[in-house]
């Protein structure tokens, strides 16, 4: 099993890992499984060797908004180490691949004795939180182009390929913007090269472009990512 | 519900083929000047010209025009919105 696929526990030295070993699994769920829904306990934490999760925000009236993702650099529930939690968020599976995942109980008692996996959530949190607020200015202050960039940077990274099996409707959704605008967007940046889309999969064809399109947030979390995965200030 | 289909028109065109169900033509017109909106947030222009050089226009299902309105009227608005 190929567990050190995931970045977050390829940096866990090899006698840690070795204590998760045991109880870790993988699994190759499909598009649209759930993992999570609001105010449930979180019972399982996922580490993606391949493939991305999704975290939505479900509005009353029932609107889904992404609001952060999951990829090879991450885990979902990771936090659930430090104690009993609850989700805050929808977890679904937006694109498919391999996954360790381990039960939450036994994480919690390996990370309970073991302080480089407390290290570990404590700066993986940190990184999400600052990943927030980052996204939170760039949704406000930022045109719907250079977000659209950035977003097929972030997936492309996440996954590690440059074929992301994403419709225009679930763009739509996590830029907040009408599926029309995704479309002519795109077509823009087809257009130009950047870019190839099929119905439902986008194939980046120009990493160089999408950068010189995208606004500064790509490269900002791109850093903040990169200080975790090299355990910088640790 | 019928479908309405967005373009923008240059010397050349950038489509949305697939089209989107609206009610009736209102609902076009303000789904219209929603995408023109959320184009122009904060940009100048696509394909390098500017938006002034730029047209909206909602067809129907048979290619006819129903609707146009150039994009230089969201430019420079604080919301976003031509009068």
């Amino acid at each position: 099993m190929q567990h050190r696929e995931n970045r977050l526990l390829a940096i866990l030295p090899q006698e840690t890992l070795a204590l998760l070993e045991p109880d870790l699994k993988e699994i190759s769920p499909v598009q649209g499984s759930v993992f999570l829904e609001p105010g449930e306990t979180i019972d399982r934490i996922y580490f993606p060797q391949s493939g991305m999760i999704s975290l939505l925000v479900v509005s009353r009236d029932g609107d889904m908004v992404e609001v952060s993702t999951v990829g090879r650099e991450g885990a979902l529930g990771l936090h659930r180490g430090l104690g009993g939690r609850r989700s805050f968020t929808r977890a679904t599976v937006q694109i498919p691949g391999r996954f360790s995942t381990i039960a939450a109980h036994a994480f919690e008692r390996v990370s309970l004795s073991t302080p480089s996996i407390r290290d570990m959530i404590a700066h993986y949190t940190e990184t999400l939180w600052a990943e927030a607020q980052q996204l939170a200015a760039c949704n406000a202050v930022h045109d719907a182009s250079s977000r659209l960039c950035r977003w097929l940077l972030q997936s492309a990274d996440h996954i590690n390929g440059l074929q992301l099996p994403l419709t225009q409707e679930f763009l739509a959704q996590m830029l907040g913007v009408r599926r029309t605008t995704v479309t002519l967007l795109a077509q823009e940046l087809q257009k130009r090269g950047a870019v190839k889309y099929s119905r439902g999969k986008v194939t980046i064809l120009s990493r160089r472009m999408l950068e010189d399109g995208a606004c500064e947030c790509y490269e900002v979390i791109k850093d903040q990512r990169l200080a975790l995965k090299l355990g910088v200030n640790w | 519900m019928p479908k309405y289909y967005f373009y923008l028109l240059d010397s050349e065109e950038v489509a949305d083929s697939d089209g989107t169900e609206l009610p009736d033509l209102d609902a076009a017109r303000e789904h219209a000047r929603q995408v023109a909106r959320e184009l122009t947030f904060k940009r100048d222009g696509m394909l390098q010209r500017n938006w002034s050089q730029w047209t909206m226009s909602v067809r129907d299902i048979d290619g006819q025009v129903l609707l146009s309105f150039p994009l230089g009227d969201f430019e420079n608005r604080p919301t976003g919105i031509p009068d």
